[in-house]
Formats: structure tokens, sequence, C-alpha cells
């Protein structure tokens, strides 16, 4: 894990040396002015000699001066490091979930994953760029100082430095106490983060439900949780560090005494013990960051992670070695006997499906909820691999066909349709940037939407908010239908996609989806079946298995299911006429 | 296989040969068309993309409010009809220039705030309906649209006094 966290650092050794250089520059000259402390106690002042100790001083000028600059030199190239090594991390992260299959998405809830491309790397970030050359600084330090201090004196500095071994394994222990904290409060950040996005996003149904105070209750058992979880660290980590800090002060004491006395009975100098008192002070904050840095590596340990677990996570639905990239598409479907099964569910959605869907030609879908027509639908662009059987498009198993080819074939309108916070023009080209303003002009008078839009006071530069929430749902749908035009894709599927709007813009959509599917395959999936009577063909799906085939015509002869739903639905749309009149 | 559709509107998109057209304005102020041998009185000109693109795909409507076609850019059209386009164009989309924020107070939790400015043609108290009527998309350069739909415009918001970003930095 370690290692690849610093192949990270690879593509920038050159820069990280330098840094490095400059860091251990920087150490060592502020460890000098110590040792020109001394010449001024034992030289400069007791010989009474001005000269010497205007130079000690200017010498101690020199020193704060160059400390300085190589600071400012060292603080802006390891921040530059940073925000470039983070800003990759983020990017790699972000690709491997765009790479990522629909199953993925299906078993990790969104506010987890923005926790880990945000909180997590920033926390590797921080450990690779400033923690590992903090680590090096505090090494170095409490190297030279060691070495400083057994050169001028060893009982004294066999005395000053006997509590470190102490510390050393205090810190050990530390580790082991504070890693599962770290992990469970990554977690419940991740937790927190997902309710939030979660509820922020429903914020009309919580309001509708009533349920604010629901919602808080929940707020606060997470928040809560979080506060437990980070007073346990604080527990451990405001014992343990004054602790340490307490060893550091008895060897200090210890100094004073038996220093003290050696220079009363003039067996050592006042400025050596000054110098070793001085570098004692300079040498427990070092071993102090040192044990804090366990602390940090713990941590980024736990983002480490949780952000490997995504990125080491294979797509399910990926290109086939001998993917191929047809250049032309008739849009010709065949499932052959087709099962499939979502993951960790042994219950079979679909199965054993035969179906043929030649070019141009409409499928309509019809079936009870859950009777398998979206999972059907969303085999086709490979959302989800089959389990069993073979789809194919024009004569060539899906598998085998390039995953981005094949989807750049296929459009999509779905039920709710999904609009990004971006202006109405952003949205319409989404799957053809490069379209330009007659065409984005063209689609949207083809999916009815031009009139509407140009109506908006920014007119195609309006933002549409987030999820097109300053949109109707009809003036949504036809955006979204729009945007499919402009794709021009051979294969369709509407999904439910007059469904959730208003009688009047039903016909618009209906008008705009009619122009949309001419010459196209289309698979069109609705539970008010008036809108695939032009279908030319219905399959009836039951429980995975399509228990009627037909035309309309065909399948109200059948007398079977088909015909039993149309006449409920014929029923109910009389009903409601009856009572719209009696209003 | 499929019926064909019972009514076909005109879903084309016609682009005027700026070569072909040219606007008048009559002593009335109706502004007319005229391409080739036909004269149309024109109700309005609306800008496709008024933000990123506002002299390009200008869209032209009739006296009965239907679309006559799209002006792909200004610029190509003849001095004349640029004069009367122009004038047309800035009465409609009329920005006012901030420069200066002087208060900013919010209204109601809906988002509403008042906001006191001095723009190119004095001061003025504007309410402002909410966030989405606040574009920082394009970050130092602002666009706000009041209530009653009037567009302002912080060319470089950075650019302001300390005064005027201090208040209104937490609306935007």
């Amino acid at each position: 894990m370690w290692r690849r966290l610093f192949s990270y650092l690879r593509p920038e050794w050159h820069w990280a040396i330098t840094s490095m250089i400059l860091t251990l520059a920087m150490t060592y000259i502020s460890l000098l002015p110590p040792t020109l402390m001394q010449k001024v106690l034992d030289e400069a002042i007791p010989k009474k000699s001005v000269d010497l100790l205007v130079k000690l001083s200017m010498a101690l000028l020199a020193i704060y001066l160059l400390s300085t600059l190589l600071s400012v030199l060292r603080t802006y190239l390891m921040s530059w490091l940073g925000q470039k090594i983070l800003a990759r991390m983020r990017m790699d992260l972000y690709a491997h979930l765009q790479r990522l299959s629909l199953s993925f998405y299906d078993s990790h809830r969104t506010g987890q994953l923005m926790s880990r491309i945000t909180g997590d790397v920033g926390t590797m970030e921080s450990f690779i760029v400033h923690s590992v050359q903090q680590l090096i600084v505090d090494l170095l330090t409490v190297g030279v100082i060691g070495y400083f201090l057994f050169r001028t004196d060893v009982p004294l500095a066999l005395i000053g430095l006997a509590p470190a071994p102490i510390m050393f394994l205090m810190s050990i222990k530390y580790k082991d106490l504070v890693l599962p904290i770290y992990r469970r409060l990554r977690y419940a950040w991740g937790d927190l983060s997902s309710f939030l996005s979660d509820t922020l996003a429903g914020v009309r149904v919580v309001k509708v439900f009533n349920q604010e105070g629901q919602e808080v209750d929940r707020f606060w058992k997470k928040n809560k949780r979080i506060f437990d979880t980070n007073m346990r660290h604080v527990f451990l980590w405001s014992a343990f560090f004054p602790g340490m800090g307490l060893l550091g002060s008895i060897s200090l004491v210890a100094i004073w005494l038996i220093g003290g006395r050696q220079v009363m009975e003039g067996t050592l100098s006042l400025g050596v013990l000054t110098m070793i008192t001085l570098y004692l002070q300079r040498f427990y904050g070092p071993v102090h960051n040192l044990a804090h840095f366990n602390d940090i590596v713990q941590s980024t340990k736990a983002s480490a992670e949780r952000v490997f677990e995504i990125l080491d996570t294979v797509p399910d639905v990926a290109n086939s070695p001998d993917a191929v990239k047809p250049n032309k598409v008739r849009g010709h479907l065949i499932f052959r006997n087709v099962k499939f099964a979502y993951q960790d569910s042994k219950e079979p959605v679909l199965k054993g499906i035969n179906l043929e869907i030649r070019p141009g030609e409409m499928l309509g879908i019809v079936g009870h909820s859950g009777a398998g027509k979206s999972t059907l639908a969303a085999l086709i662009p490979r959302f989800y691999d089959v389990t069993d059987g073979i789809i194919e498009l024009d004569r060539l198993d899906l598998r085998k066909w390039d995953l981005a080819t094949l989807r750049s074939h296929i459009g999509m309108v779905l039920q709710d349709p999904y609009l990004f916070h971006a202006t109405i023009k952003e949205n319409l080209t989404y799957g053809k940037p490069d379209a330009d303003m007659i065409q984005v002009m063209r689609a949207a008078k083809a999916a009815n939407a031009h009139q509407f839009i140009m109506d908006l006071p920014d007119g195609y530069d309006t933002y549409v908010g987030e999820r097109g929430i300053r949109l109707s749902g009809g003036q949504r749908q036809r955006i979204s239908i729009g945007r499919a035009l402009l794709k021009d894709p051979k294969i369709l599927i509407l999904d439910e996609a007059t469904s959730s709007v208003d009688s009047e813009s039903e016909y618009a959509i209906q008008q705009a989806l009619d122009r949309l599917l001419k010459g196209r395959t289309t698979i069109a999936i609705a539970h008010r079946l008036s809108t695939l009577r032009k279908a030319d063909k219905l399959i009836v799906l039951e429980s995975g298995q399509i228990v009627e085939e037909g035309t309309h015509e065909e399948l109200m002869a059948a007398n079977g299911t088909y015909r039993r739903l149309v006449e409920i639905q014929t029923r109910m749309s009389e009903s409601l006429s009856v009572l719209s009149e009696a209003r | 296989m499929r019926e064909p559709l019972a009514e076909e509107p005109d879903i084309e998109v016609r682009v005027l040969p700026p070569d072909q057209i040219r606007f008048v304005q009559l002593p009335d102020q109706q502004i007319v068309l005229i391409w080739g041998d036909r004269a149309i009185a024109i109700q309005k000109v609306l800008r496709a993309l008024p933000i990123s693109d506002p002299w390009r795909y200008l869209v032209v409507y009739d006296s009965d409010g239907a679309e006559v076609g799209v002006i792909k850019d200004f610029g190509e059209l003849d001095s004349k009809s640029q004069e009367i386009l122009r004038r047309e164009l800035e009465a409609r989309y009329k920005t006012l220039v901030i420069k200066r924020v002087l208060k900013v107070e919010r209204l109601s939790q809906s988002g509403h705030s008042r906001w006191q400015v001095e723009t190119n043609e004095g001061i003025h108290d504007i309410v402002i309906p909410g966030s989405d009527h606040i574009h920082t998309s394009r970050y130092p350069r602002i666009f706000l649209r009041s209530a009653d739909s009037q567009r302002y415009e912080i060319p470089d918001f950075e650019a302001l006094d300390i005064h005027s970003r201090r208040v209104a930095r937490d609306f935007l």
C-alpha cells in the first residue's frame, strides 16, 4: 500500500528530491544557533571580545536569513507538489469511478464515494507531501542533536535522552489503539456525507411527509457517532501526548540538577550547559512529532484503504480483448435465451428471453412492476452483462462490441430525466459536445422544446438547476428528448418516458418522441398502454418471462393479460372522464 | 408499421441569409424584415444565447409571434440593419453595470435578497428572487436579474471596492 501511495511522487521525483535537499539544508542550519550561543557564553563574554560578539551575532543573523529563504522556497515547492499530487489522485479516482459498472453503484452510496474523493484523498496528499518531509526533518533533527549531545558530554547526553526509548514503545502501543478509531471515523464521515446528499436532494419528500424532526434525529445519531468516535481519539491523544511531554521535561530537570552542579564545581562551562539545555528543548519537539507521525500514518492508512478499495474494483462490464468497432450499425437486436440475475441475488430477474427486433422496428414492453422490463432494456447498453444466453446486435454478441462504440449508438429517455446543473445548451449537447447551435436548435424544435426555451429570459443560456429542478417535468423530458435527438442514436430505449407528465405535456412529448423514433430501433416501456399502440410488436413480461407476443390487434384477440390490462386502463380513463365532467 | 403524425408543425430552423435580408424601421418604429420580395413585420428579435454569445443566433419573430428564422451572425448584416437591431436588442436586453454594492440584506428564507447598488444609471434598489437569478458561472463576471426582470452585470467582482465585495460575497 505504501509503495503504491508513493508512486504518485514518481513523476515529480526531481522536484521531490529538490524539496528534500532544501529540507535537509534548512534543518541543519536551524540547529546551529545553540553552538553559537555556547561560543558567546564561553568565549566572547569571558574575553570581553566585542569583535567576536559582533561576528557571532552576524553569523546568527545570516543563519536566520538563509533559513527563511530556504523555508520560503521549500514551502512553495512542497505546496505545488502537494496540489499536483492531490489533483492527480482525484483524477485517477474519478476516472476509475466513471469506468465502473452500474452494479458497483448499486452497492455503494453516492455520499460515501464523494467523501472518498474529497476527504480521503486530502488526507493521503497531506501525508505524502507534508508528513513525510516533516518525518525526515524530525529524524534528522533528532540524529544531529543526539550527535552534538554525545560529542559534547556523554553522561549528560545519556541522562537527557533516557526517556526516548520509553516514548518509542508508547507510540507503538498508541498506534494499535488509534487505527481502528480512524477507520471507524472515516466510515462515519462517509455515512454522514451520504445521508446529507440523500436528504438534501430529497428535501421536498421530507417536507411533504412532515419528517423534518425525524431527519434531525437521524442526523443527530450520525453526528453523535462522529462525536463519540472523535472523543475516543481525543481521550487517547490528550493522555498520550502530554505524557510524552512530561517524560521529556523530567529529563530536562535532571540535566539542570546534575549539569548545574557540574558548573558550580567548575567541571562544565555555563555555555556548554546552556547549549545542552537548548538542544534538549529542541530534541523533544521532534520526538513528540515522531509519535504524532504515527497518528498521521494510521489516519492515512485508513484513508488509503478506502481509496484503493475503489481503484482495485474491476468493472464487471468491460471491453473484451478482441472487441470490435463496426463502422455501421443497422440496429438489429436478437435475444437468445437470455437470463439475468443481479449480483448477490439468487432469484433471476429474466428467465430465458427469446426476442428479435428488426432494424427500425418498435418493440413495446408491457408488464407489472418488477416483471423485468427495465432490466431487459438495461442489458442492451450493457449496463449489466447477461448471466446466461446471448444478446446480439447486427449478429454480433454485445460482449464483442467495443463498449464506447456500442453506447454511442444507443439513446435513452427515462421516466425521470436527469439533467445536469448546467445551461440548457450544455444539457442538450451532452452527447454531442461539438454540435453547432443550429443543430442544437433543430433538435430542440423537434423535441418541442425550442419555444419554451426561447421564452426563458436567458434562452439556451438558462441554468436548469440541480437535476433540472428549475424546469417542469414536461420541460425536462423535452430537453432529454432533444439531447437524444442530437446524439442521433440508431437504437432508442424509452423507459416510461411519458408516465410522469401532465396530459398537455404528454401530447407535446409524444409528438417529439414520434419524431425521435423515426428510422430507429426502439424499445419502449410504458404503463400507459395507449402510448404503445404504434409499436410493431408488443411483449408482455411476467416474472421475467415473455407470456404474450404480437401486435396490439393480435394480443387483443388473444384475450390474455394484455387485453385485461388494456380494459382496466380504459375503464379507469372513462371513470376519470366522468369524474372530471361531474366537477 | 407506425402511423404518420396527424399534425406535423414546422420544425426546421431557417437560417436567414445575411446577403439577402435587411431590416428597416418605419416612422411608427415598426421593424420590417425585407427578404427578397417579401416584407415581414417583426414583433421581436430574441437572443438564443444572451449571455454566452449575445451577437450570434438571433431568432426573429413576425407580428403573429411565429418564428421567421435565425440570424447566425449579427456582424454579417449590413450596417443599417445592424443599427436597427442593435437598438432593439439593447432595449430588450438592457444590462446595467454595477459599479458598487452599497448594501445587501436577506429578505426571507426563500433566498430573496434586497440589493442597493450604484450602477451606470445611478443608485438602484433591487430585489433578487433567489440564487438562481445570480449567475456566477463566469466568475469574476457576474450576472444578476432582479424580480422585475432588469439585468445587471458586475464585469469583475474582484475589481470592486472592499466594501462592495464584503457585503455581496455571502450572497453569491
